[in-house]
């Protein structure tokens, strides 16, 4: 059982391959010139090293989001035309979930930042309560009034990003899509 | 020789069109999803929401075009893309969408600039021969181009200031027309008579184009109308315009025939689909005795059939892109 894990919401292009739910191997690179000059190149190139190709690929966990609007758009076009095309199961996980599953914490928060404010992901006995996004001044308040542990700073554990997924279920390949949660600025008002 | 089948992707703007084409001639399959009734709400193409429905809908427009055809993926030769110019978010969508393609069924990719696909929408109609003249009319575009040979461009004459789809779309937004403004002007046009005293652009007889002249003139017009509580005809103003915008086209495009001796002319992009400029051309085309070719209207906005006829030539030449290629929201053709 062969799963692709692929993950594009911040400024890094993140490719791990998982055999039976056990990490063989990741990519993890700096998109400095965007995400779409790695994205596939680095997961021919993690098949390529392992002596795989996508055909011996069995399903993607695709992180779709809170984040760049860019980044998370372009890791779920690829993760779902793989999975329309190679015909392989498919689930999408948040990035703030991706995140909390490699922390042990029972309560805490989790926090994303982009140059306004924060996606904010609340957990309560490991169970997600709340998503939202906040500007700057409101999510600081949101944090002091809620005094729970807060992480923004990780690194996915993939095999526990695996076991949580599969409580997931399975999203048709034509119907994954990207969670933004903030609102279009061009369209704010509106 | 043996049949070339390109599969074709274009979502440069507010299309997400994927095409199956023959020999770089034969339109076998084309898909086209617009989301212009979902930009009409917002007055113009919203670039977040454009990206956001390209990424939603692409893998059913995949589904749907191998659904009109007996072609399937084992048929395909090659790739072909949309890379420049056009909406970064959008472009990236396809081309992300065409990397994967090319990486699971193992075909080669192949870059195209959009605007070669609109110049090649005429292989749709009539394999084009050279050399031949060719107007280029888009949003983006005001240029006549003299090509000696495939993707040999040679530019005569180019716009100086606005491109004429660019001064369609703000007479139309003036006159308080829904967006797109284009056909609206023209079908408003034809119920009008042209009344109105324009400024003719540029009296000379240089090949480039200017339209910032005509624009303001119209802006200046109707702001003083309302001013002066008059009543504004648009239907004169959508004729007075459309004479004078597509006259020049006619009169530097004559020049252009004369200048080059030429005896073949064919229109590009997508103001090629107002249909007084079509009828005018067909006008010139006859006066001057050259052969006249405008695509179908159906393949002068936006669509992947002419990206498969753009990218051709270069799987001919084996002009072949790696996966880690980029868009570019900005690059020139010419």
């Amino acid at each position: 059982m062969l799963t692709l894990f692929i993950s594009t919401y911040n400024e890094y292009v993140i490719i791990g391959l998982l055999k039976d739910g056990k990490e063989i191997s990741l990519i993890n690179r700096t998109s400095l010139k965007g995400h779409n000059t790695l994205i596939v190149p680095s997961i021919e190139e993690i098949l390529k090293n392992n002596h795989l190709t996508v055909h011996d690929l069995n399903n993607i966990i695709v992180v779709n989001g809170p984040g760049s609007f860019t980044g998370i758009r372009l890791g779920i076009t690829v993760a779902k035309t793989l999975a329309y095309t190679l015909n392989i199961s498919i689930k999408t996980i948040s990035s703030i979930e991706a995140i909390a599953c490699s922390i042990s914490d029972k309560d805490k928060i989790i926090t994303i930042n982009d140059s306004k404010g924060k996606y904010i992901g609340k957990f309560i006995n490991h169970e997600l309560v709340d998503l939202i996004y906040l500007k700057e001044t409101e999510a600081i308040k949101y944090l002091d009034d809620n005094n729970l542990p807060i992480f923004s700073e990780f690194k996915f554990d993939l095999e526990a990003i695996y076991n949580y997924s599969l409580n997931l279920q399975s999203v048709p390949a034509h119907a994954v899509k990207a969670l933004y949660i903030k609102e279009i600025e061009a369209l704010h008002g509106r | 020789m043996k049949d070339v089948y390109i599969l074709a992707i274009e979502s440069s703007c507010d299309e997400t069109s994927i095409s199956v084409i023959k020999n770089g001639c034969i339109d076998v399959a084309t898909t086209i999803l617009t989301q212009m009734d979902t930009h009409a709400e917002f007055g113009g193409v919203v670039p977040e929401v454009a990206s956001r429905m390209h990424s939603e809908n692409i893998t059913m427009v995949l589904e749907d075009v191998f659904s009109k055809t007996d072609i399937t993926m084992d048929n395909i030769d090659a790739i072909a893309v949309t890379y420049a110019p056009g909406l970064l978010g959008s472009l990236l969508v396809g081309l992300e969408f065409a990397k994967t393609l090319s990486l699971v069924y193992n075909k080669p990719l192949i870059k195209v600039h959009h605007i070669a696909g609109h110049i090649y929408a005429n292989n749709l109609v009539d394999k084009m021969e050279f050399p031949l003249l060719a107007l280029v009319v888009s949003g983006g575009h005001t240029e006549l181009v003299l090509m000696e040979d495939d993707y040999k461009f040679n530019v005569l004459g180019s716009t100086l200031d606005d491109a004429i789809g660019e001064v369609y779309d703000k007479v139309a937004r003036v006159l308080d027309l829904p967006y797109p403004g284009g056909p609206h002007i023209d079908r408003l046009a034809v119920l009008g008579k042209d009344t109105y005293d324009l400024p003719k652009p540029m009296d000379n007889d240089e090949l480039d184009f200017s339209y910032s002249g005509l624009k303001s003139a119209i802006i200046n017009l109707v702001h003083n109308e309302k001013q002066r509580g008059n009543e504004i005809r648009k239907e004169d103003i959508a004729c007075s315009f459309q004479t004078v915008a597509v006259d020049e086209l006619i009169r530097k495009t004559k020049l252009a025939i004369h200048k080059t001796n030429s005896k073949r002319l064919i229109i590009a992009g997508g103001v090629s689909a107002n249909k007084y400029l079509r009828n005018e051309f067909e006008k010139l085309a006859d006066e001057e005795n050259i052969k006249l070719s405008i695509p179908p209207i159906k393949y002068c906005t936006d669509n992947a059939a002419m990206i498969g006829c753009a990218a051709y030539p270069l799987y001919l030449k084996n002009e072949f892109s790696s996966l880690d290629i980029n868009a570019e929201s900005t690059l020139a053709l010419f």
